[in-house]
């Protein structure tokens, strides 16, 4: 698999380390807090994912299809809220 | 058998003779010879015995489809088993054994499943070895384990090399027949980066088989040619054995080249395969076609063959499959093999299916006085070891033809596996009586056979199209195409897809799947494909049913009465041929399986005679033997003593440090830290808990404050790659606006740990005038930068892992060696220990604190008696979880000190706590033992455990139990601090 | 008391000697040479800042005798024989920048020889070719497991860097990948 940084350019998957789900966001309020952490959506097809590449130390928000294997777009993490 | 070696023909070089041994018989072929070649001029007629029923089997492919010639080559460690004869590459003294037989191949023991035919059809492991069931583990699954597999692996460790490599290029060329060489020609002129792979050891596919014309020259002069161009061309690379064996995502391709050809023992420095991931804009498969045999009763016996085979060995190799040939058809192009035949000596016959054919065929014919039966099926053959005769039945007559070969044809299946790795399945194409590919994986063109056109003049045009399409995406100017005449004979033909004759009909020749097993399947109402495959193991040998798949799903069709598209196949899935696991690990084995971090004063440590350990990446020191020590104990026990009476040194390089800097440095480290980081004084240094999001601990360290904005944290070795990564995310994803700069400076400092009542004696002695080390200027937890001489910077830190008055010393990797060198001179005045990761945990152990053992990922900081770092002042991460009720409850185990009542029994980490008199069931579990360490100070073995209550239960007993080393402790509940309870010695 | 004098010991010392390795042949396929940077340091600048607006990533650039590499938005690696000055710094990353002393936390070599771009192939995850990796580029990648930096010069000399102390797997890796082409070192 190939990922695009938007730093690095296109690499091999071997260079990033997934973490997970990048639709929840870090809640304000405490009592959202549970969910934050332990719920998540596992949908057949486009979702966004963590990604870190290693490499260059970004965060990205990858948008990939968990069916067809393809990949989206991909955002610097730091620009995620911005984006959103 | 009968196979023989014509006095001329094929592209063999004659002029170079190879010696090379088969089941111990002397055998001689020529360079350019397959192994199946040079044993068919040899007279070599079986080469195997099958799967199940032990039934002799000769070759009956020319290629990677080969079913049969499964051999073993080579001996001792460089024994290979289930190599196809076929796509191995003649080399001088190889040596081949063939398998699946005992004694030998000409009498096998085992050949009586044959007679047991009727009780071993398909399935029938579903239906026995049931009762007794007591049997099963004695006898029959040692019995099964024998009889079962092909071929015997070597058990000892892979003397070879294999290497792996990444190539990038705008076309991958998968197949180097005139399809394929074809589009590199235009594609690698026009400037593309061209990469052609080829699974055979030559280049030309199937022009290498057939006497085909291109351009009014034999075949073999365009490819000489073409090869010649396209090695000449700069952008394109050429591999042969090259097997592309798989599709991956983002345009990669998994291929594994064969450095040297099968049985050869490459040169020193030189590896055996290499593993390729090759990435390419655009991929062309022009990877041809597989003919399907005929089934009839008795189709498998030696001397029976694919009419291509026959062609290949001919036209290849100059080997004739038999003195007395008949070719069994339904197609055109089977006429060709019996041509072919003829024009070399060998009395043919064609037998064909069809009523009628093409006029010039039966011209031709008689041109070359071949005689020929229409409307006609072989119905039965004969000949145990050899064909010697086989029965055919028009609808007026049966006649039995003596003959010792018999060449099979039935049509083409495109060779389309790789499009089906991204999960697409082909689809049947009615009129062309094959499937084709549908859906392709991104970025993959078809041209030639693959496609379902079979001709020459189809392959060539297609080919030129597809590279000319890749070479304008990529930005060049392709060339236009210009047609050559070729060989373009007929192409038609009906294949047959039922059954003639009675008696054992083989669909699937390597698993010895009969059409009676399909009917069987069928009967039994395994209908579907996948059913199918499973249960009659239709197409699960290592030829992956590449000669029987579409037979055998053909003849469930016929038993259900659908059409072939509704059966459908089963999703070809990589690798597309058996790839070697050396392969796939490359360098990443034994001593290299990871890499390997040493610290810069890991030489010094060598030179002392250190043990080491690995933790995580790093190698470092566990324990240091003097000379006369015998047991680690009595080192470790010695270190332990030495540290807290004099002083000792260790090498804490390995843990992480990372520079945390910033206008928002402070607010950042009380956010991913429970306890408050910004209260903390500069030149101060402070304990540091992380908890994970969940309220569970994450890791712990320190916290050195340089400056207002300055900050240096350690993390322990095994986490340090985690924590950055968690700082990270929390920098780029929570606070992205917030000013923190963080930068891993773990390998810019060698630290050394200087512990025991005379550190300070001794570091004072060696530091000299550089840094003022008294209690007022360098109290405990302070910590500075200084210089420890002209250019070289270095940072003290007071603090103590191991509960003695300690300090740890920075200094540049590059200055690591010396400073700990310079250490050591004067040491031998205060009798400076080294010490390693064992004596360190003993220390620890002793003053109760916590480590990897107990920040095992699923305790929380009220659990480890350290609730109270968590601020109440501000937000961190794991804040809110941490006081969920369960994180909360009265009975969660907590940490406390544990020692045997018998000071000279035995207790381990891993124990569960029980109370004394109760049984030993999870009901009764009350916590477990996380360390224990034999303490010199104590005389026995110490312990810290989470138990239920354990704070309050000091001075009560309870078991500790540990089923899997079958001990059964009383132990005394203490404090987890063992030794200086009050602390007083971090001040001496 | 006299002061001590500490001996400095880069990586390569005592661990890779000059000499030739691997196959015996007339020319060597792959010349080593095991370098020893005086100066490296980290250095972070706050987002956007001017001063770095023309240091984009997919180059090496060298600026005032300082050989920099950007690593990350914002983030840079540097290299010289000499301690640049103070003033050097500012102007090349401007006053807010945080400068963190790097000096001997890498392993570096410089590759180049015939086969050079064969060994690559046979590790580094990217492409190498000088189509795609021109004279002047710079990326930081993994060859195996490694984290590298890697540049080309206008010679098509390479210089790869990995962590210090993962130098011992570095140059197994160059004794097996660059055996069969007969392996040069020098200093």
């Amino acid at each position: 698999m190939r990922l695009p940084c938007p730093y690095c350019g296109e690499r091999d998957s071997r260079e990033f380390t997934y973490r997970g789900d990048a639709g929840p966001t870090r809640p304000e309020a405490d009592e959202a807090m549970a969910d934050y952490v332990y719920l998540r959506d596992n949908p057949l097809g486009w979702h966004k994912e963590y990604w870190l590449h290693t490499v260059c130390r970004t965060w990205l928000v990858v948008e990939r299809n968990t069916v067809t294997h393809a990949v989206g777009t991909v955002v610097p993490a730091r620009n995620q809220r911005a984006a959103s | 058998m009968s196979g023989f070696r014509l006095a001329q023909g094929g592209i063999v070089e004659r002029s170079t003779v190879l010696g090379f041994s088969f089941d111990g018989q002397k055998l001689q072929g020529f360079k350019g010879d397959s192994l199946a070649s040079a044993l068919l001029a040899n007279g070599v007629g079986l080469v195997g015995r099958s799967f199940k029923y032990h039934r002799p089997r000769g070759l009956f492919g020319a290629g990677a489809e080969e079913p049969n010639a499964l051999v073993t080559l080579g001996s001792g460690d460089r024994t290979e088993p289930n190599i196809r004869a076929t796509t191995v590459e003649l080399s001088a003294q190889l040596q081949a054994t063939s398998q699946n037989r005992w004694p030998s191949l000409a009498f096998d023991v085992m050949g009586i499943n044959n007679l047991l035919s009727g009780v071993l059809a398909a399935g029938f492991y579903y239906k026995t070895f049931m009762w007794p069931a007591a049997l099963w583990e004695k006898l029959y699954e040692p019995l099964i384990r024998r009889a079962a597999g092909l071929g015997k692996a070597a058990n000892l460790p892979d003397p070879d090399r294999y290497e792996q490599g990444n190539l990038f290029c705008d076309l991958l060329v998968i197949g180097s027949g005139p399809a394929g060489l074809n589009a590199a020609l235009v594609a690698g002129r026009a400037g593309a980066r061209v990469i052609v792979c080829e699974d055979d050891f030559a280049f030309g596919g199937r022009l290498l088989s057939e006497q085909y014309e291109i351009g009014k020259a034999g075949a073999g002069q365009w490819l000489a040619a073409c090869l010649a161009e396209l090695e000449s061309l700069p952008n394109v690379r050429l591999m042969a054995r090259a097997t592309v064996f798989g599709v991956y995502d983002g345009g990669s391709y998994g291929v594994v080249q064969r450095l040297v050809p099968e049985g050869v023992v490459p040169e020193a420095f030189h590896a055996r395969q290499c593993l390729w991931r090759i990435v390419a804009r655009q991929s062309l498969l022009a990877s041809g076609a597989i003919e399907r045999p005929m089934v009839f009763a008795g189709n498998d016996r030696p001397g029976i063959m694919l009419g291509s085979a026959v062609r290949t060995y001919l036209n290849r190799y100059g080997v004739a499959a038999g003195k007395r040939l008949v070719v069994h058809t339904s197609h055109d192009e089977g006429w060709t093999t019996a041509f072919d035949a003829q024009a070399a000596g060998i009395e043919t016959c064609v037998v064909e299916t069809r009523d009628t054919v093409h006029a010039d065929l039966i011209a031709k014919a008689h041109r070359f006085a071949v005689r020929v039966v229409l409307g006609g099926r072989i119905i039965d053959t004969r000949g145990a070891q050899g064909l010697t005769r086989v029965t055919i039945a028009t609808d007026r007559y049966q006649e039995h033809i003596d003959c010792d070969g018999l060449a099979v044809s039935n049509g083409w299946n495109p060779t389309l596996h790789l499009t089906c790795h991204h999960n697409n399945k082909p689809v049947w194409d009615g009129p062309r009586a094959c499937f084709v590919p549908q859906h392709l994986p991104q970025g993959m063109r078809l041209a030639g056979a693959v496609t379902g056109d079979f001709s020459l003049k189809d392959a060539l045009s297609q080919g030129w199209q597809q590279g000319a399409a890749v070479a304008e995406d990529c930005g060049f100017k392709p060339a236009a195409f210009e047609a050559l005449s070729c060989s373009d004979d007929p192409q038609e033909g009906v294949s047959v897809w039922s059954v003639a004759g009675k008696g054992k009909a083989f669909i699937d020749l390597q698993h010895d799947v009969t059409s009676d097993d399909i009917v069987l399947a069928h009967r039994e109402g395994y209908r579907s494909v996948e059913h199918l495959k499973r249960y009659t193991t239709l197409g699960m040998g290592t030829d992956q049913g590449k000669t029987s798949n579409v037979t055998g799903l053909a003849v469930m069709a016929g038993l259900c009465g659908t059409g072939i598209a509704e059966v459908g196949t089963t999703v070809f899935r990589p690798p597309y041929t058996p790839v070697a696991i050396g392969a796939l690990a490359g360098a990443h084995r034994d001593r290299h399986f990871r890499p390997t971090r040493l610290s810069a004063a890991h030489q010094w440590a060598v030179e002392q005679g250190a043990v080491f350990v690995e933790t995580g990446l790093w190698l470092r020191t566990q324990y240091v033997p003097k000379s006369g020590e015998t047991h680690w104990r009595e080192t470790v026990d010695r270190e332990v003593l030495a540290v807290r009476a004099g002083v000792g040194l260790c090498d804490v390089s390995t843990l992480g440090k990372i520079e945390v800097q910033g206008r928002d440095a402070a607010a950042f480290l009380d956010f991913v830290y429970c306890n408050l980081i910004s209260t903390l004084p500069v030149g101060r240094t402070r304990y540091g808990l992380m908890l994970r999001e969940d309220g569970f601990v994450m890791d712990d360290g320190t916290v050195a404050r340089l400056g207002e904005q300055h900050f240096l944290i350690s993390t322990t070795t095994a986490q340090a790659v985690a924590v950055m990564n968690h700082l990270d995310f929390c920098h780029q994803v929570h606070h992205p606006a917030w000013d923190v700069r963080m930068v891993s400076v773990t390998e810019r400092w060698t630290q050394l740990a200087i512990a025991g009542p005379q550190s300070r004696a001794l570091l004072q002695r060696a530091l000299g005038q550089t840094i003022d080390l008294s209690d007022g200027a360098t109290p405990y937890l302070a910590c500075r930068n200084f210089m420890l001489a002209e250019g070289v910077p270095a940072r003290l830190f007071r603090v103590s892992f191991s509960g003695e008055l300690a300090y740890e010393l920075a200094v540049p990797a590059d200055y690591g060696d010396a400073v700990v060198r310079h250490l050591a001179q004067p040491g031998r005045e205060f009798g400076l220990t080294l010490y390693g990761t064992e004596a360190m945990g003993v220390m620890r152990i002793e003053k109760g604190h916590v480590a990897g053992n107990e920040l095992n990922g699923t305790t929380t900081a009220r659990d480890l008696g350290l609730e109270k770092m968590m601020s109440r002042k501000k937000d961190f991460i794991g804040r809110v979880m941490a006081q969920r009720p369960a994180l909360q409850a009265d009975d969660r185990p907590q940490l406390v000190g544990f020692k045997p009542v018998d000071p000279a029994a035995r207790m381990t980490a891993g124990a569960h706590f029980l109370p004394i008199g109760h049984p030993a069931t999870i009901g009764h579990d009350q916590g477990y033992m996380t360390s224990v360490a034999y303490s010199p100070h104590c005389g026995c073995l110490i312990g810290l455990g989470l138990l239920q209550h354990g704070p309050q239960r000091i001075g009560e007993r309870v078991r500790a139990y540990d089923a899997l080393r079958g001990l059964d402790t009383l132990v005394e509940i203490v404090s987890p601090v063992f030794v200086d309870p009050k602390g007083e010695r971090l001040h001496g | 008391m006299v002061e001590p004098v500490y001996k400095r010991r880069s990586v390569w010392q005592g661990r890779v000697d000059a000499g030739s390795y691997g196959k015996a042949v007339a020319h060597a396929g792959l010349h080593v040479r095991l370098l020893d940077h005086a100066f490296a340091a980290s250095v972070l600048c706050p987002a956007g800042e001017p001063a770095t607006a023309s240091l984009g990533p997919g180059q090496r650039y060298s600026r005032e005798g300082v050989q920099i590499l950007p690593m990350a938005p914002d983030q840079f690696f540097i290299e010289s024989e000499t301690m640049p000055s103070k003033e050097c710094l500012l102007r090349l990353f401007g006053a807010q920048a945080t400068v963190i002393d790097q000096t001997g936390s890498r392993a570096s070599v410089q590759l180049s020889g015939p086969n050079v771009l064969d060994v690559l192939a046979k590790g580094v995850m990217i492409d190498c070719d000088p189509l795609a990796f021109p004279a002047g580029s710079g990326r930081v990648t993994l060859l195996g497991q490694l984290s590298v930096q890697i540049s080309v010069d206008a010679e098509g000399v390479f210089e790869l860097s990995c962590m210090r102390s993962m130098a011992g797997d570095m140059w197994h890796w160059i004794e097996t990948a660059a055996g069969q082409y007969g392996i040069a070192v020098g200093r």
